[in-house]
């Protein structure tokens, strides 16, 4: 508060003497002083308790006076807080001394006596009002110093008025300016507040958003027609009658780019589809309160389905919508510019055919189509944002009740569309029956939805509701279906949808939708959502190449044109709450259709995809064509075919002159007598197989005979596994038809041998080791090793060979049982002219007694594979690439193999094949702009074979799967057999060529066995499937199998019911399960009947039949193990 | 008759110097001075009746810075005795001195009445 000053000042004065009184006030108000007077104490103290005294500066107060004197006035002054400061100037008599001392201790300013002097008077009431006003000041200023320190408690407790400190913000001094700032920094908190207050409340909308969609069921992704069919067990009829409306959202695209532009990405395209799923909301709510069910997505357009309508469900349901977009004629983004969305509609009705298409086990996908559904897209040509336009022959049925306004016409078809503005009657709404939310099962629900999609929001994983990612998508259009005609339409769609499903699974892309359009029937797929992979653009091609080579069995399919783009998509599920979908949107999506449209026939690719793929196919390019929205002329490719791989070749066989030698010389001393041991350690791609390749080739110069120790994959090995084959070979067993005649010819070299007969149970070991099919588990418990094994077996082999000199050869002898390093350890002592290659990885445990043994020998020789010298280093990596030298960065690279020569082949094809080096007439050289520094080498095994699995090509990979799923052994009939696509056997041959080439497989048993070389290969390959691969190879596979029987005794039922589990078919799969167990009951095996049981209960617990064959033997009086 | 010696000339002056010479304010103030005197006798009278010395006192003390405003310095030194008899309480021979007083002011003012006419 100012206190108010007079000009000069504002004087009181008090004296009862008149004349002291006139004259004082008249030499005061000369002075320009404000005059008040009081004639004694009691008018003083009248006037100073008035609010008059605000203005009061200084009062003059005589001391003598009647009833209240000088001294209790100022005692009473000085009592009251607002008077405390105004200076009081006691008036006396020179000889009232002592009263005016007590008057000042009181508090009084100063003191006047009588009579006054003019210039003293004057004097002194200036210094008091001097004081005075520095005393208001002061005042002043602690009054807004306690603003400021008030403004400081507000901002605490969220009480702060930004106005409260103007007043002292217009301060020009410190104070004004603390005052300034204080209001600066409180208006910045402020801000900070509401900000977060908003960012909470985003975030709790998004919270509240992600528990409603989460909450959903997922019987949403079903179209509503659909979902009640399926709750009250009813079917919908494929040929049908009714109305179909597509609605089409406009003004997204501005509208993504500007949010994407303000947001960020990642922010823009959550915000982007928060609007869009507002929009479907309300939209896909009107459809649904007229009896309409959405049928499909395409792009920002939906399609629904108004059954038996004749057109006026639709034509009210159109005219809601229109109303219904008004609220968002201006949408607000966060710059404060306002976007307008809209949607065009058009409504016709008749004779339509609804399908359900595709395999169940990858998505059901929902059909409408005919040629009025085709009439559909001819309306839509023709709106405008914001009209609806109404086929004529409804119009025709209906003009009393459709307010319309123009016509137009579809100059393809000659039909014209009228715009409807408005009904004459309101039609009600015809809502659906409600469903409880748990009406359907998940399990239901899972085949409209794509396998990962159904995952991941079973999990709740919140991935798949809305991402921008990058992506490749196709549209493929074709014709050659008359859906109206043709009886069989929906089969065919059905079983051509299944196999492009299939096509585009196998290069893990999802088939998202399928729609019909005026030109033709459309369905597109994206690679990269929900699974993303970094090769999606080759996927994409290869895939669209793969659709362009249609089966015989498709004949009647015409004109397919593909469209293929790469970029950012939107991808994710999307949609209102009461019906969604999952796609991919976005500009890139567009073009990929626009391209399809573009095209005569066959593929085209944008630029991106061109860019991403051209290191493995070829390409031409083609004129290129102006698209919508598009401000440049959009580059087209077409793919011509696939480049020719560069080959990795043969090489001989560098440096390990030492090695060599050593191998040649144990051959050449075999003939002498004692046998010969050659172990030969090294690590994984040391070369070891090139060594073993060797030493069978001067075996063969030799003519010395081979045996080959064959992997055995039986599982749980038995006792001697490795030496089964060997024997096999020795006798020739294979020629004999039955066990029995090979026991009998294995007996009789034994007991020709001289030395014991074959006791009984020496037979029974001999005939379950080397002969018949069981497994280790299927072995009764109380077989025993009989402690002359060895001696026997060795035995045997003395009696076969003879005197001439034999080579042995175990491979990968790591795996090799204790027993079969037994038998080769006393092989080598006991009998002669034999030469056996064992050769193995380094041992990560302490080897059997009999390595040992063997070790110590002195004819074993040991040959410990080390790396190669730089400098056979160096010509093993000229020899790969046909080169005379090497870059010097090169070298420095391949130290980084420490030697080994298959990590060396390996960075060398990697450097070719990826384009960092060239090699041109002889010489090699880097590519410019390379860093081979840059290269990540695969370090580790599992790591070599990726690489080289990466390199295969997709159909290479295909055929490697497809073994895969045969098993760790597989055979080129069923690979063949087995194969898709329609490929002839010397394609899949030249395949295995490259495998073994690579060391992925190895053939034996005459080129028509192969298996895969080690455990880790043939896991990284089976791994790399989807499981809805596996389980349709597997099920492919089973009924092969069914097909052609060739097993002896006929049906391995094991096998087969281990890949009907496999497929996911448990039904089957228990059946095989059963009639093994059967069988083996029928054996006598109760073993290994309880184990097939077992399996049968895994499957499912409620397998009742098998129990009771099984207790009906035990109650047979079988004595067997109880569970 | 008007004695002269009664008014001190000098301090007159002196008064009407200080308030610029403004004559007709001088008027106004011995106005005031012809009213406030006989009250302060008859205060003064009272008080000798009623025994208040304070109020005597009072009385006198206004009397005598007055008339020395004016230039009354023998009224003034007579209204001082009364003050201090008022002071002192002895109030005995006040009477007499209050007559003398009031004698001495009926000079005063014919005096000061002349000077007032005669410049």
């Amino acid at each position: 508060m100012v206190r108010k000053q007079a000009p000069g000042g504002h004087i009181l004065v008090v004296d009862d003497n008149k004349i002291n009184l006139m004259m004082l006030t008249r030499a005061l108000r000369e002075q320009g002083y404000q005059v008040t007077t009081a004639e004694n104490g009691g008018e003083a103290l009248e006037i100073l308790f008035s609010p008059a005294a605000e203005s009061i500066d200084v009062v003059l107060l005589d001391i003598l006076m009647p009833d209240l004197d000088g001294y209790q006035v100022l005692e009473r002054i000085k009592q009251r807080e607002q008077l405390h400061h105004i200076p009081v100037i006691m008036i006396s008599a020179l000889d009232e001394i002592d009263s005016v001392i007590r008057c000042i201790e009181m508090g009084a300013t100063d003191y006047l006596h009588k009579p006054y002097n003019p210039a003293l008077l004057e004097a002194r009431i200036n210094a008091s009002l001097a004081d005075k006003r520095l005393r208001d000041l002061e005042i002043e200023y602690l009054e807004q110093v306690g603003h400021v320190v008030e403004a400081a408690e507000s901002i605490e407790s969220s009480a702060y008025d930004p106005e409260c400190l103007d007043q002292v913000a217009g301060r020009e001094d410190a104070l004004g300016n603390l005052a300034r700032v204080f209001q600066r920094m409180a208006a910045e908190i402020h801000l900070r507040e509401q900000r977060l207050k908003q960012q909470l409340e985003q975030l709790r909308i998004d919270v509240e958003d992600m528990k409603k969609t989460m909450s959903e069921p997922l019987s949403v992704y079903i179209p509503m027609d659909r979902r009640q069919a399926l709750v009250h067990g009813t079917t919908l009829p494929e040929t049908t009658l009714g109305a179909a409306l597509f609605v089409d959202v406009s003004g997204f695209t501005p509208l993504s780019e500007t949010l994407a532009q303000q947001l960020g990405p990642k922010r823009g395209a959550e915000e982007l589809t928060r609007i869009l799923n507002q929009v479907y909301g309300v939209l896909i709510h009107v459809v649904h309160q007229y009896h309409g069910a959405v049928v499909g997505f395409s792009g920002d357009a939906i399609t629904c389905y108004f059954e038996q309508d004749e057109g006026i469900l639709a034509a009210a349901c159109a005219i809601e919508m229109q109303k219904a977009m008004q609220q968002f004629s201006a949408v607000r983004t966060p710059d404060q510019n306002t976007f307008s969305l809209g949607v065009k509609i058009s409504v016709v009705a008749g004779p339509m055919r609804r399908f359900l298409v595709g395999d169940p086990q990858i998505q059901n996908i929902e059909v409408l189509a005919g040629r009025t559904v085709d009439l559909l897209a001819a309306g839509e040509h023709l709106a405008s944002r914001g009209e609806i336009l109404v086929h004529q022959d409804i119009t025709e049925r209906n003009f009393e009740l459709f307010i319309t306004h123009e016509e137009r016409v579809d100059p393809v078809s000659g039909d014209y569309f009228t715009i409807l503005t408005g009904l004459q009657e309101h039609v009600a709404p015809q809502p659906w029956i409600e469903l409880r939310k748990d009406v359907l099962r998940d399990e239901q629900c899972r085949p409209w939805l794509l396998p990962a999609v159904y995952e991941q929001s079973r999990s709740g994983a919140k991935g798949y509701l809305s991402e921008f990612r990058q992506g490749a998508a196709f549209f493929l259009s074709f014709t050659g279906i008359d859906y109206d005609q043709d009886e069989q339409a929906g089969v065919k769609l059905d079983r051509f949808t299944r196999w492009v499903q299939g096509v585009v699974a196998q290069y893990d892309g999802s088939l998202l939708q399928l729609t019909m359009g005026d030109k033709g029937s459309y369905l597109y797929a994206v690679f990269g959502a929900p699974v993303a992979h970094n090769d999606d653009a080759l996927r994409a091609v290869y895939s669209s190449l793969a659709l362009l080579d249609i089966p015989a069995e498709f004949g009647w399919i015409k004109q397919v044109k593909i469209g293929v783009t790469q970029g950012q998509m939107r991808t994710g599920s999307y949609g209102s709450s009461t019906r969604r979908t999952y796609g991919a949107q976005g500009e890139k999506v567009n073009l990929a259709a626009r391209l399809m449209q573009v095209s005569d026939q066959g593929i085209i690719c944008d630029r991106s995809i061109f860019q991403a793929t051209q290191a493995r196919l070829g390409y031409e390019e083609l004129e290129p064509v102006s698209v919508k929205g598009v401000a440049e002329p959009v580059a087209l490719f077409r793919p011509t075919g696939e480049k020719l791989r560069l080959e990795r070749k043969r090489v001989s066989l560098i440096g390990r002159a030492v090695e060599q030698v050593e191998l040649g010389r144990s051959l050449q001393s075999s003939r002498l007598g004692p046998s010969k041991t050659v172990l030969l350690e090294g690590e994984a791609g040391s070369g070891k197989t090139r060594l073993v390749e060797k030493f069978s080739s001067y075996s063969k110069e030799m003519q010395i005979p081979v045996l080959w120790s064959h992997p055995d994959l039986v599982a749980g090995k038995l006792p001697f596994h490795a030496w089964r084959s060997i024997f096999w070979q020795l006798y020739d067993l294979e020629a004999i038809g039955d066990d029995k005649g090979r026991l009998g010819r294995l007996v009789e070299h034994l007991n020709g041998a001289g030395g014991e007969k074959l006791q009984g149970a020496d037979a029974v070991f001999i005939e379950s080791i080397l002969l018949g099919n069981q497994q280790i588990g299927d072995l009764k418990q109380d077989l025993e090793i009989p402690r002359q094994a060895v001696e026997i077996l060795a035995r045997l082999l003395k009696a076969r060979i003879d005197s001439n000199p034999t080579a042995i050869i175990f491979e990968d002898a790591h795996e090799l049982d204790a027993f079969s390093w037994e038998l080769i350890q006393f092989v080598s002592s006991q009998v002669n002219h034999l030469v056996i290659l064992v050769a193995f990885r380094p041992l990560t445990e302490p080897g059997s007694p009999a390595l040992t043994q063997l070790v110590r020998s002195p004819n074993t020789a040991l040959i410990s594979l080390k790396g190669l010298s730089r400098e056979e280093a160096y010509l093993l990596a000229c020899e790969h690439l046909e080169a005379v030298s090497l870059p010097q960065e090169m070298v420095g690279v391949l130290d980084g193999a420490s030697g080994n020569p298959r990590m060396i082949e390996e960075m060398v094809y990697i450097m070719r094949d990826d384009g960092y080096v060239e090699v041109v007439a002889g010489a090699c050289h880097l590519l410019p702009h390379v860093d081979l520094d840059s290269i990540v080498f695969p370090t580790t095994p599992e790591g070599l074979i990726k690489s080289r699995l990466d390199r295969l090509t997709p159909s290479e990979q295909l055929t490697l799967k497809i073994a895969s799923v045969i098993g760790e052994q597989f055979s080129l009939d069923v690979l063949t057999s087995l194969y898709p696509l329609d490929l002839d056997r010397p394609f899949i041959i030249k395949h295995l060529e490259t495998f073994t080439n690579l060391d992925l497989v190895t053939s034996f048993g005459g080129n028509h066995t192969f298996t895969f070389n080690d455990e880790v290969t043939y896991q990284a390959v089976y791994n790399s499937m989807l499981f809805s691969q596996r389980r349709q190879l597997h099920r492919q596979l089973a009924e092969w199998i069914e097909r052609n029987d060739l097993h002896d005794p006929p049906g391995d039922y094991a096998l087969l019911a281990k890949h009907w589990r496999q497929a996911d078919d448990t039904a089957k799969a228990i059946d095989y399960l059963e009639k093994a167990g059967q069988r083996a009951l029928q054996q006598g095996d109760y073993e290994l009947a309880e184990r097939y049981f077992r399996e049968c209960l895994e499957l499912d617990a409620t397998a009742a039949v098998l129990s009771t064959e099984f207790f009906k033997k035990k109650l047979q009086g079988e004595n067997i193990q109880a569970d | 008759m008007g004695n002269v010696e009664v008014i001190d000339r000098a301090v007159l002056d002196s008064l009407l110097e200080s308030v610029g010479g403004d004559g007709e304010f001088l008027a106004e103030l011995l106005d005031t001075y012809y009213v406030d005197t006989p009250q302060q006798f008859a205060a003064m009278h009272e008080a000798l009746d009623t025994g208040n010395t304070e109020d005597f006192r009072r009385a006198a003390h206004s009397l005598k810075s007055n008339s020395a405003n004016f230039g009354a310095m023998g009224l003034s030194a007579k209204a001082k005795n009364l003050e201090e008899m008022g002071k002192t309480g002895r109030l005995e021979d006040a009477a007499t001195h209050l007559e003398d007083a009031e004698a001495e002011y009926m000079e005063v003012k014919s005096a000061l009445e002349m000077i007032q006419e005669n410049g």
